[in-house]
């Protein structure tokens, strides 16, 4: 059974604490562009891949108490700090689905990444689910997101490597 | 003197569709063997059954999406034609929207959204889509080569199904106020004959201009135009258009009757799926439909053109008289063409997908022995009229506040192309009310032969 809300909870189970709801979209888009099904539907928006439907989903996750938020900083601007909640817990156990993921280890090393890192991994994996060439995919990464120029190089060997996973 | 005709589509919408720039690029397009296909998947899928009018097609709304974005880009073009660069980026990108806009649907499936819910390949129609840009079997490419649509442009008119560095643009193609909605809102209200759907679009059209996005990680970007609403005339007209959107949603789309009429369908096919995997299909049954099934919907572009309503309708109506394959499937599929409703109900009222409720239930019918798929399924379908950030996140988590806005607001503007467009809840209060308001329908789906496992789950 896969579902957006058991997928969630897995993932916040896995990685404890995770800051900002930017790095957490990230996460989420990386896991599921590597063949995780979190069942959600990304777009290209300002920060890169965004899931209106996961943006619901947290809001959701913190007000039914699965989820707690305290206010934090990252980069010198305000954010939140979501880590789980004893119901997380309790309800995967009641669910059976208390056992750790095949896929926490990916989860757990893309959460030590910076947002920044990840949104230009996850906007690389975007474009090329688009069907953007390998060939154009710097210049129409850097068209896009002038701001992560600098981080191209490793965000796309952080990809590379990704894709690697996936096909294992 | 030269004296041509505009090609001219009568349309129950919108009067008449005509085609004049671009027109032998565009009727290329259109009398490809993907788009005409288009005639054959039906909008609403099985809308029908509820609604006796519902027979609309995606062939007819691509026209309805084409129409809209033309005049969108007249309308942008008659207020901001003279500013240089907006008139250069109209100048240069106005064909590629076109073909975008055009060829949106091409990748639906069968019975349209519903097939998204049959199998994983069905939820990437989308990907098909674009794929027919770029696919060296697709007609489409080759009428754009044809045209001199050069290798770099054809991947740009598919990018602008997902995004564009010109963001207008993309709007234009895909936003919450983009031509596609525009179009399926008031054909499916007037073909559904429920009003509510019905919205002022002339008044939109003429109220559509640009304005800076307002992220504030965007300041000082003078591109990244968007598409917004004059903020002395578009504000009613945007808030009639979410209205009605709510309306078609709760008494269209999510319509008990047609919902269950999926669900039928999703069973059948299921069960379709299962036969296809051990060959034993009933054998009248065409390679290609029973390759379909077996694949999963994941098939080559040839095999993908054949797929349409007539050919599954057929194949329903084969196995509704097959004795010798599946009884299951006999009955599914009699059932569905005499409209005999078989399948209960039971709804989830309140139940979000958040709550694990479901989950749950969906636990104790499989303990109980129920597969899902074969004897029930949940329908989930968690709708938001207008995805509003919630307020907090301005102070909390403010990069996750822009992202929201950037991806989903509509905004309005002065017009000033130097002046930052703002999004419609910063004014109306209507939409403040509606925005963070969820709307979510859950309901269960059922076999009769399994009530008393119904029962006992959803206590």
């Amino acid at each position: 059974m896969t579902n957006s809300f058991v997928a969630m909870l897995q993932l916040f189970a896995a990685t404890g604490e995770v800051t900002g709801r930017k790095k957490c979209q990230k996460i989420v888009h990386i896991l599921q562009e590597c063949g995780v099904d979190f069942g959600l539907d990304f777009k290209l928006a300002l920060y890169g891949a965004y899931s209106s439907g996961l943006q619901s989903l947290m809001e959701d996750l913190v007000e039914e108490k699965y989820l707690n938020e305290e206010p934090d900083s990252c980069g010198g601007f305000p954010t939140s700090r979501f880590s789980p909640h004893r119901r997380l817990g309790k309800t995967l156990r009641a669910l059976g689905e208390e056992a750790p993921p095949s896929w926490m280890p990916l989860a757990v090393s893309l959460n030590s990444k910076s947002p920044r890192e990840l949104e230009t991994t996850s906007t690389i994996l975007f474009l090329r689910n688009s069907g953007v060439p390998e060939g154009d995919l710097e210049d129409q990464f850097r068209r896009l997101k002038p701001q992560l120029r600098d981080k191209y190089v490793a965000g796309l060997t952080l990809a590379n490597e990704l894709r690697h996973t996936a096909a294992a | 003197m030269s004296n041509k005709r505009s090609k001219v589509f009568r349309d129950a919408v919108h009067g008449l569709i005509s085609i004049d720039k671009d027109r032998d690029l565009l009727l290329a397009l259109i009398d490809t063997r993907e788009f005409q296909r288009l005639r054959r998947v039906r909008q609403l899928g099985v809308s029908n059954l509820t609604y006796p009018n519902a027979e609309h097609t995606r062939f007819a709304h691509s026209l309805g999406v084409l129409h809209i974005a033309i005049r969108i880009m007249e309308t942008l073009r008659r207020r901001h034609g003279e500013n240089d660069s907006v008139k250069s980026w109209l100048d240069g990108k106005e064909r590629l929207v076109k073909i975008a806009a055009l060829l949106h649907d091409l990748g639906h499936g069968p019975f349209s959204h519903m097939m998204e819910r049959a199998f994983d390949a069905g939820k990437e129609h989308e990907k098909r889509s674009k794929s027919m840009f770029t696919d060296p079997d697709s007609g489409i490419r080759k009428v754009l080569q044809d045209h001199s649509i050069t290798e770099s442009q054809i991947l740009e008119a598919r990018n602008l199904l997902d995004f564009h560095e010109i963001p207008f643009l993309h709007d234009i193609i895909s936003s919450s106020l983009d031509a596609d909605r525009m179009d399926y809102l008031l054909r499916d209200s007037h073909f559904t004959g429920v009003a509510y759907g019905n919205y002022d679009l002339e008044w939109i059209l003429n109220s559509f201009c640009l304005g800076l996005d307002p992220s504030p990680a965007l300041e000082g970007d003078r591109t990244r135009l968007r598409l917004c609403l004059d903020e002395k005339r578009g504000q009613f007209a945007a808030e009639q258009l979410i209205i009605a959107r709510v309306h078609m949603t709760m008494q269209v789309y999510t319509h008990r009757t047609t919902r269950m009429w999926e669900a039928h369908l999703l069973l059948l096919f299921a069960e379709a799926t299962r036969l296809a995997f051990s060959d034993e299909l009933p054998p009248e049954t065409p390679a290609y439909v029973s390759d379909y099934f077996k694949k999963k919907g994941a098939v080559s572009h040839e095999e993908f053109l054949k797929i349409d309503e007539p050919a599954l309708l057929t194949c329903i109506t084969i196995w509704s008289d097959s004795t010798g394959a599946s009884e299951r499937l006999r009955l599914l599929a009699a059932a569905f063409l005499e409209r005999k409703r078989i399948l209960r109900h039971i709804d989830l009222p309140g139940e979000t997908r958040m709550n694990w409720r479901l989950t749950q239930i969906e636990e104790r019918l499989e303990s109980r022995g129920c597969e899902q798929r074969v004897s029930w399924l949940i329908d989930r379908y968690n709708f938001t009229p207008y995805e509003m950030p919630p307020p907090k996140l301005l102070t909390l988590d403010p990069g996750a506040y822009w992202d929201a806005v950037s991806e989903n607001a509509i905004f309005l503007a002065s017009g000033e192309l130097d002046e930052k467009a703002f999004p419609i809840h910063r004014n109306s209060k209507l939409i403040k009310s509606l925005g963070i308001g969820k709307m979510p329908v859950s309901r269960l789906f059922y076999l009769p032969e399994i009530e008393e496992s119904v029962k006992f789950s959803t206590q």
